[in-house]
């Protein structure tokens, strides 16, 4: 199958919701503190250059390689768990950029939705492995912080685009 | 020997001389680079995107009528490209690091001649060009082709202003909120902003700002407009993801906002159409038509998928006249702006779709011409 073939197909397990953005706008400022606060909650991952362990977690489903891994739902790029990195970290070599978009997905877990930072990770070219598209939560680029068009290797020493991570930063509830 | 061996050394001996008097000897060759005629009116240019390796891009250089590879242009970090109206020049805003992937950043601004597709020139631009799939309205000529509006994104957005007759950067304007440039004749430039609004700038001869308005657009909390539009003239299309079309006119004074029209009548869009794609509107100028990639089956995670089916539109009332379709998924549109056009698609394998207008046929594929083709350009 062709690269672009795979780059734009999604399994018919496709199971991740779309947050309206109004309702994610509404929610903005204050999510990051409920999410923290909230018991019942995934933590707050961080990403990190420490190996993660890429095992399904209780309440975490699903397969951090797999374009279908619901923390997905609007990532455009290679998924770093394939590059040599994991979910939250970037491969070897690699810079995280803390400048990032971010997006809303539902944990089929629990039913909640979560606020997904898309970090970019940088210095290297194209991992060119695991290309994934998924553009549920996305907006225009005049919204460019919930658009993944954007090359968002700005937070690092070098702008070059190698992979994407998908961290946990808190609900959007 | 026995004879029938003797006859067939005779035949075989008959064969070469025969051969050899046929066949001269061949003339000593010299070896040379081939130049372009000027373009011509379907002259097109692939901004190649290869997301397998953004650090070397290319654009591809095609004869949709001969349906021929012409040349390609190298270059760095996903550039954008752009054409002088004159057909003399292609501009690309490049982006290198001194060791290949890291090291010191250098943007430049390259001018590249259309007929040798060779660089004639180039200018050092501030180090924020805008790195993104590659977005039609990122890099583009004033109308009489003095300067050329280069998008930055940082994430701050403004805009380097490059006097291309004095092959110098003029100026860098900041435009907060806003994104892209979409050109308005001769010293003007708009772009849309995440408040709804678009803001226009008009600048002096030197490439300086002399004034700026804010008009309000669309309501950003009610939907979602892509940003991805195409034009005839200074009036410009845009269209939501739900499928109304949003015309601007930008000739006067200030931004008039046209009257918008609907791509489906209400039964179609219950039934699931709308629009998607990356360039996923194109106009044919002289026949005041535009041309949109639509889904059967919408989704609004859909918004920027490719499609094999185009609807035609004509401009002056919204009327559906064709659909056309295409046997790959395109993603990005392009029409030619002559009297007798073409309409060109950016199929996913790398291909490029070609439609005659005039008989609304599919004439052909050029296949895998590029690797990850994000946008079609033509004079």
């Amino acid at each position: 199958m062709k690269f672009l073939d795979r780059f734009f197909e999604r399994s018919s397990r496709h199971v991740a919701s779309t947050t309206g953005r109004r309702h994610f706008i509404a929610k903005f400022g204050s999510l990051l503190a409920i999410g923290t606060a909230a018991p019942v909650l995934l933590p707050i991952d961080r990403t990190s250059k420490a190996l993660a362990a890429e095992a399904p977690k209780a309440g975490d489903p699903g397969d951090p390689t797999s374009c279908d891994y619901w923390r997905y739902c609007s990532v455009d790029g290679f998924l770093c768990s394939c590059c040599g990195g994991s979910v939250t970290s970037c491969p070897p070599g690699t810079e995280v950029s803390h400048v990032t978009w971010v997006g809303t997905c539902r944990n089929p877990a629990d039913g909640i939705d979560y606020i997904i930072s898309y970090n970019d990770c940088c210095g290297k070219h194209s991992c060119g492995t695991c290309a994934c598209t998924r553009n549920d939560s996305e907006e225009p680029m005049y919204r460019p912080f919930n658009n993944n068009d954007i090359n968002w290797c700005l937070g690092a020493e070098s702008n070059v685009y190698n992979c994407t991570v998908a961290v946990i930063r808190g609900t959007a509830i | 020997m026995h004879s029938s061996k003797k006859l067939t050394f005779s035949l075989l001996l008959a064969t070469g001389l025969i051969s050899t008097s046929v066949n001269a000897e061949l003339p000593v060759e010299e070896v040379g680079t081939t130049t372009l005629s000027a373009p011509d009116d379907h002259r097109s240019y692939m901004v190649d995107f290869e997301f397998n390796n953004m650090v070397s891009t290319r654009v591809v250089v095609v004869d949709p009528d001969k349906k021929k590879y012409l040349g390609m242009i190298p270059t760095g970090h996903a550039a954008p490209a752009a054409l002088s109206h004159n057909r003399k020049t292609v501009y690309t805003a490049d982006i290198f690091f001194s060791r290949y992937v890291r090291g010191e950043r250098t943007d430049v601004l390259t001018a590249w001649d259309s007929r040798t597709l060779s660089p004639e020139w180039e200018v050092k631009i501030p180090t924020k060009r805008s790195f993104s799939l590659t977005e039609r309205f990122a890099l583009s000529t004033s109308a009489d082709d003095k300067f050329v509006y280069i998008y930055n994104f940082t994430p701050s957005t403004s805009v380097t202003i490059v006097d291309t007759e004095k092959q110098a950067v003029a100026s860098e304007l900041a435009i907060p909120g806003c994104i892209l440039n979409y050109p308005i004749g001769d010293r003007q430039f708009a772009s849309l902003c995440g408040d709804g609004s678009i803001q226009v700038i008009t600048l002096d001869s030197a490439g300086q700002e002399t004034g700026r308005s804010v008009t309000e657009f669309f309501d950003p909390d009610q939907e979602r407009l892509v940003e991805r539009a195409t034009h005839v003239g200074k009036t410009y299309y845009f269209v939501t993801t739900e499928g109304d079309v949003v015309p601007l006119d930008l000739s006067g004074d200030t931004p008039e906002v046209l009257p918008r029209w609907s791509l489906t009548t209400e039964e179609q869009r219950a039934e699931g159409w709308a629009p998607g794609g990356w360039q996923l509107i194109a106009a044919a100028p002289e026949l005041n038509r535009m041309y949109v990639l639509m889904h059967p089956d919408h989704k609004p995670h859909k918004w920027e998928d490719p499609s094999t089916i185009i609807w035609e539109f004509d401009l002056k009332n919204g009327k559906k006249l064709r659909t056309l379709e295409s046997p790959n998924l395109i993603w990005s549109l392009s029409a030619t702006s002559d009297d007798d056009p073409l309409l060109l698609g950016t199929n996913i394998e790398g291909g490029l779709e070609i439609f005659d207008l005039g008989s609304g046929q599919h004439t052909g594929t050029m296949e895998g011409v590029t690797k990850t083709p994000t946008l079609v350009l033509n004079h």
